[in-house]
Formats: structure tokens, C-alpha cells, sequence
């Protein structure tokens, strides 16, 4: 059975695998490499995910949800959230654990559940290209996503029916498919990555199968999307100049522009001029408009420029984050489809002082790789692509409101340790442990993972009882924390995504509403 | 004895009118006319009623080009015209339910049997020489010989008769092919 490796982007999604020996991008039964990361429920009831729901996604703007990738693990009261509730047309409320959910017409939808669609429309085109069922899969994750974004992407791929093999960052998979595997020598690696909605730049260090990534920042606002709505912007105004129109307020012949802007930003990474034709683009009530305009590369460079530029700063503090020179870095890969784009290329190469290394589909390269260890590790080659650490420290909060690292991020996994603390008050018998994840040294400013209460603490002068807190992360990268008395032999414990996971009743729920949305597609197709 | 018919109609159609049988009433007025154009009485009595007399003979003209349009099959141009009427008699409202049936059932047969993919048959150049509305251009934006009448309906958010009639028109007017 086929192994399949998945890029499950912002804005775009991509399904590979290796066949024949020579990893490739799948393509569906219409011809597309990417699938949009959209799914929908028309006005009819009718569910879409992937191309068609993002067409209609301007005239069925509360249904369509998009960017769904950005509220996973993502608690409702989170200052992302917060952003996102204001920037995104659907509904975004809290469920019951207080995490962030959309919701359509009735129903509330967790975002595993919207990207579970999403997958069954990847695993559909999939199973079409063998003609057979497809199960193992790799899903890769930004190297930024915490213990709760992960646990949601993960279960968005069990509710999809697909048997996750493991989870791995963007960063490491691009290196993957550029063929950075085990090397004597470490390598430090640059991965700039300009998707449809995001930017991140990762540092990685490459040595001995350990990916490990020194420092990843980026712009979860920025992406092609910005660039797209800069042409519309370009084209919205001369309408109004020559007609008066205001395409703003007419849904179709927005979707029309949208469509257009799009089509011709990819044109112009490969030709200095493009037309934009739209007959019948809107009426202005007496006589119907039409849209000609031509625009230039150097236009579209001059417009977005801004955007490029802010990508190099984020590039130059995440050096500086990861403690190194800019000669230390070894090679430049681009990530994503807006990195084909001549300018990006351009700014690139002069920033980093060095061309970008060529070979692999800028836009194929998360999902290519991520077929690649999926490969790997189905044939149990003996060939270890990857070791697996843990991607973000984790700790827990002590007096004074420190966060206190128990595993350093990049950590090997598995790995159990073992700390003791003590009780800051005389007489204390219980403690509170509030489990962090994140790199800043004030634990507020880290993920909470959870918390938990260790009560029937031996009664004790200040700093004189032991407890011993004990974090474990397994294969999986789940993370248990526990904590005993040690003269008392009280203890307890905690897995610490537990809230960010569907109750069972939701989840069986989820799962017969996707198996159902799985065969409306076999018929469909 | 054509006499007695028409005080008979005349009659009968001051009972309905009395019992609140308008419509009816209208019918029996309308017949005396036919037998007697010029009957002031019957012309009368459907001013009463609320009927334009004048507009009552143009319209009886159009009535039977849309029976001749139905008949010839062009249910499209049948619809075209009776939607710009009045349907102020119960025959025009039994006539705008046929018309509207049979176009829906050539629309059935046409665009709903099975996976029925549109393919465009002019150019953009080409589509400015036509007379579209926006609504049709965006359809027409849409189609990219993948997707299926049903994908169309799903992705303009348009019901499968308003859908279907732009495909019609589109295809009269060379533009798409089916």
C-alpha cells in the first residue's frame, strides 16, 4: 500500500508520494498540484472542499472557511484569536473547553474537523492516482506549531481516516527534498518559505539525521494572498476611475477580479508584461463595463515591494535569534509557490549574499520531502532520515513567575527527566503545576499547556519537602508531566493536550460526517 | 338567439361577480365580447372588474405567439415573453406553469442527466462583441471544461433554474457548448 506525504498548508495543500522510486507531487484527476485548504457547506447543504469551495468563497463568504490552519490549538481567548476574529468574514466561537471553533449555520466545527475535510479531499486524490485505498501518511507543521497545534493536527488526520506515521516541520521536510540527509559535516541551512498565506524562515542545523531547528520566526499574515490583493486593489481603482464602479460591493465580479489578480501574478514571474481581459465585468446600470488592462513586472514589483522587504527583516533578527553570522549559513532554500516570483528570488540572493539552491519545485518541496520519509519509514530501510526532538522547550512555572526549562527544545524523543522543587510557604500542602511551553524566561509569555494540583503535601517548614516532577514526552511527542511527595508517596498527573482533543461523542460524530463527505466525493468523481 | 346568449352571459357574469367569482365573471364578459366586440355592457363591467379592455385584445394577440412559440418548441423565448406579463387571469397563470414546466424538464434532460460538462467557444476577445449580463459573464468565467453544471450551481450560489436559463441563453448565443 501507498505512503503518502502532505503538506497541509494556510492556503494550499499538497499530496506526494514516491513512486518508482522517485518521490512525486500527485496531481488530481483535474490537473491541479495544489488543492486550496477551503472547505465550505453551500446554502444548499452541499459540502465542498479544495478548488471548488474556494471559488465560491466570495459569494458564500460566512460558509467558506479558510485559513483554518491558523486557529488550530489555538485557545478562543489568544491574542491570534482575537486578530483573527476581526480579520476572517465566518464566525469563530469558543467550544467547550475554550479553544477556538468556527461555526456554520448550527453547527460548530473544531478546526481538526475543518482540516479533516480537507485531507479526505488530499486522500481522494490520492486513492484515485493508485486505484487503491491510501492509509500511512506524514503531515507536516510549522516548526513554530506547540504540543496543542500539533495534538490538533494530528487528530485531523486520524478523523480523516488516515494512519499518521508521524508529524514533522516544514523546514526539515523542504531539507529533506533538496536533499540534505545525513551529512559529516554540519550544515546550517536557511529555509525561507513565502506560501499563499504565511511567511517563516527557520534556521535549521543539519548533521546526522538531527534536524535542529536554531531559530524559526516569520508573519502569519503574509503571503501571496497580500500580493494578490495588491493587484486587486490596482484593478479596482482604474474601474472606478474609468466607470465610476465600485467592485467592492459586487460579489461576483470581485471573485472575477480575485481569479484574475491571481492569474496574472503567476504570469509575470515568467513574462514582463500580462492583459487583463474581463468582459461584462459589472453594468453600471445603463450599459454593461468591461475590464482591459495591461500590467507590467515592474508595477507589480513596485506595489508589493514593501511586502518583500518586510521578509528580509524578519530573515535578519531571526540570525540573530539563532546566535549565528550570516556567512555561517551554508544554503538557501525557497519554500512556496510566491518564491518563484523574480523579486523575492532577487532579494533573497542578495540578502543571504548566496543564489538559492535549485532543483525542486519551490511549491512541491514540504510535501515531497515529507514522502520521502514516509517512504523511508515504511520500508524500514535501516536508513534513519530523520530523529525525532522535541521542538519547543518545555517547563513549568516557579515562584516569582520564572519559567524553569525541564527538556530544552530539540531535545531527543523519547525522553523521560526528573526535577525536584520544594514549597515556597511554610505549612503549604498543595501545589499548583502549570505546564509551559515556550522559550521566554516569564512563563506567562509561554503556551500553558495545562495545570494540575498536587494536594496532601507533608506539612514542613518552607523548602523543605521534596517533589519531584517528572516530564515525559514519547514517541508520538506527547507530553505527560507528573508530580510526587516523595516522603508521602502522593502523586499526580496529567497529558497535557487532553483539552485541545474532541470528547468522544463529538469525535464519533465528526468521524460519520467525514466518512460520508468521503463517498459523496467517490460519486462525485 | 345570439342575443339571448349574450344577456345570459351578461347575467351570469353579474352572479359570479356578486358571489365573488372574479375571475370567472372576467371569463363570461370575455366571451360576450367574442361574440359581440363592441358590447358596451360586457366592456362596461370589465372596467368594473378592474380590466383594461384595449390592453385585453393586444394581450390575446401575444397569447397565441406564446402558444405558437411552445408549439415550435422555443420554450426559452415562451418564457422570455410570458415573464414580462401580468399574470392576471387564471389561464396566463396556467400557461406561465406550463411554460416554466417544460422548460424545466428540457433543462433536466439538457444539463442535469449525468456529468454534463460546458466548454466555452469563444475567446475573451470575442465574448465583448455579445450581449451578457454580469451574471452570465461570471458564469461564463467559470467555466474551465472541469466542472460539471452541478459544480456551476454549487459555486455561483444560483438555483438550477436561473443557472440552467444562462446556460440556455449562453448556448444560443455561441458561446458555450455542451
Amino acid at each position: 500500500m501507498a505512503t503518502i506525504g502532505i503538506d497541509l498548508g494556510t492556503t494550499n495543500s499538497v499530496v506526494a508520494s514516491v513512486v518508482g522510486g522517485t518521490p512525486v507531487v500527485i496531481k488530481s484527476k483535474e490537473g491541479y498540484n495544489l488543492t486550496p485548504s477551503v472547505f465550505a457547506i453551500t446554502s444548499k447543504g452541499r459540502k465542498l472542499a479544495g478548488h471548488l469551495a474556494k471559488r465560491q468563497a466570495i459569494l458564500n463568504p460566512e460558509r467558506t472557511i479558510w485559513g483554518i490552519k491558523r486557529l488550530m490549538g489555538k485557545r478562543f481567548d489568544s491574542p491570534e484569536c482575537k486578530l483573527l476574529r476581526e480579520k476572517y468574514p465566518y464566525k469563530i466561537v469558543p467550544d467547550e473547553n475554550g479553544f477556538a471553533a468556527v461555526q456554520i449555520g448550527d453547527r460548530i466545527y473544531s478546526p481538526q474537523e475543518i482540516s479533516a475535510f480537507i485531507l479526505v479531499e488530499l486522500k481522494r486524490v490520492a486513492e484515485e492516482y493508485f486505484g487503491e485505498e491510501v492509509k500511512k501518511a506524514i503531515v507536516t507543521v510549522p516548526a513554530h506549531f506547540n504540543d496543542n497545534q500539533r495534538q490538533a493536527t494530528k487528530e485531523a488526520a486520524q478523523l480523516a481516516g488516515l494512519e499518521l506515521l508521524k508529524i514533522i516541520n516544514e523546514p526539515t521536510a523542504s531539507a529533506l527534498a533538496y536533499g540534505f540527509r545525513w551529512a559529516k559535516e554540519k550544515k546550517i541551512v536557511a529555509v525561507y518559505d513565502l506560501g499563499g498565506g504565511t511567511f517563516d524562515i527557520s534556521i535549521l542545523q543539519i548533521g546526522e539525521g538531527i534536524y535542529e531547528v536554531l531559530a524559526t520566526s516569520g508573519d502569519t499574515f503574509l503571503g501571496g494572498d497580500d500580493f494578490d490583493a495588491r493587484i486587486v486593489d490596482l484593478l479596482a481603482e482604474h474601474l472606478r476611475k474609468e466607470t465610476g464602479v465600485d467592485i467592492y460591493s459586487d460579489p461576483m465580479g470581485l471573485q472575477r477580479l480575485k481569479d484574475a489578480a491571481e492569474k496574472a501574478k503567476i504570469e509575470l514571474s515568467t513574462r514582463e508584461e500580462t492583459v487583463v481581459n474581463l468582459p461584462f465585468i459589472s453594468s453600471t446600470g445603463k450599459e454593461p463595463v468591461h475590464l482591459i488592462r495591461s500590467i507590467k513586472r515592474a508595477e507589480l514589483e513596485a506595489i508589493t515591494y514593501d511586502l518583500v522587504e518586510k521578509t528580509i527583516g524578519i530573515c535578519y533578527k531571526t540570525i540573530q535569534d539563532a546566535g549565528i553570522n550570516i556567512d555561517d549559513i551554508t544554503d538557501v532554500l525557497l519554500v512556496g509557490g510566491m518564491t518563484r516570483m523574480p523579486l523575492i528570488r532577487r532579494k533573497v540572493e542578495q540578502f543571504f549574499g548566496k543564489p538559492p539552491v535549485r532543483g525542486v519545485h519551490p511549491e512541491e518541496a514540504v510535501a515531497i520531502g515529507a514522502a520521502i520519509e514516509a517512504d523511508a519509514l515504511e520500508k524500514r530501510s535501516g536508513e534513519v532520515l530523520l530523529i525525532d526532538v522535541t521542538p519547543i522547550s518545555l517547563g513549568i512555572a516557579v515562584k516569582g513567575g520564572v519559567f524553569h526549562k525541564i527538556i530544552e527544545r530539540n531535545t531527543k524523543i523519547p525522553v523521560k527527566k526528573v526535577e525536584k522543587f520544594t514549597t515556597s510557604r511554610d505549612n503549604q500542602d498543595k501545589v499548583i503545576i502549570m505546564v509551559f511551553q515556550g522559550e521566554s524566561s516569564r512563563a506567562e509569555q509561554n503556551e500553558l499547556l495545562g495545570e494540575f494540583i498536587l494536594s496532601g503535601i507533608r506539612p514542613a517548614p518552607a523548602g523543605v519537602p521534596e517533589i519531584e516532577v517528572e516530564f515525559e514526552v514519547d514517541h508520538n511527542g506527547v507530553v505527560n508531566v507528573s508530580a510526587r511527595d516523595v516522603v508521602t508517596g502522593v502523586a499526580q498527573s496529567i497529558s497535557v493536550h487532553q483539552h485541545v482533543s474532541l470528547d468522544e461523542k463529538r469525535r464519533k460524530f465528526a468521524e460519520e460526517e467525514l466518512k460520508e463527505f468521503e463517498i459523496s466525493l467517490k460519486e462525485r468523481w | 338567439m345570439v342575443t339571448e346568449k349574450i344577456k345570459s352571459l351578461l347575467q351570469e357574469g353579474l352572479d359570479l361577480y356578486g358571489y365573488g367569482k372574479i375571475e370567472e365573471a372576467i371569463e363570461k364578459w370575455k366571451e360576450v365580447l367574442e361574440l359581440d366586440p363592441g358590447n358596451l355592457l360586457a366592456m362596461d363591467y370589465l372596467h368594473s372588474a378592474g380590466i383594461d379592455v384595449d390592453k385585453l385584445f393586444e394581450k390575446e394577440e401575444k397569447k397565441e405567439d406564446i402558444e405558437n412559440l411552445l408549439k415550435k418548441g422555443r420554450t426559452l423565448e415562451a418564457y422570455e415573453m410570458i415573464i414580462r406579463e401580468e399574470r392576471n387571469s387564471l389561464y396566463k397563470m396556467c400557461l406561465f406553469e406550463l411554460v416554466r414546466y417544460r422548460l424545466d424538464k428540457e433543462f433536466r434532460e439538457r444539463y442535469l442527466k449525468g456529468k454534463v460538462v460546458p466548454q466555452k467557444v469563444v475567446s475573451e476577445r470575442e465574448l465583448i462583441r455579445k450581449a451578457l449580463t454580469p451574471a452570465d459573464a461570471f458564469i461564463v468565467s467559470q467555466i474551465d471544461g472541469k466542472l460539471t453544471v452541478e459544480d456551476l450551481i454549487d459555486i455561483t450560489d444560483m438555483n438550477e433554474f436561473e443557472l440552467c436559463m444562462s446556460l440556455l441563453r449562453l448556448e444560443r448565443e455561441g458561446i458555450i457548448k455542451v
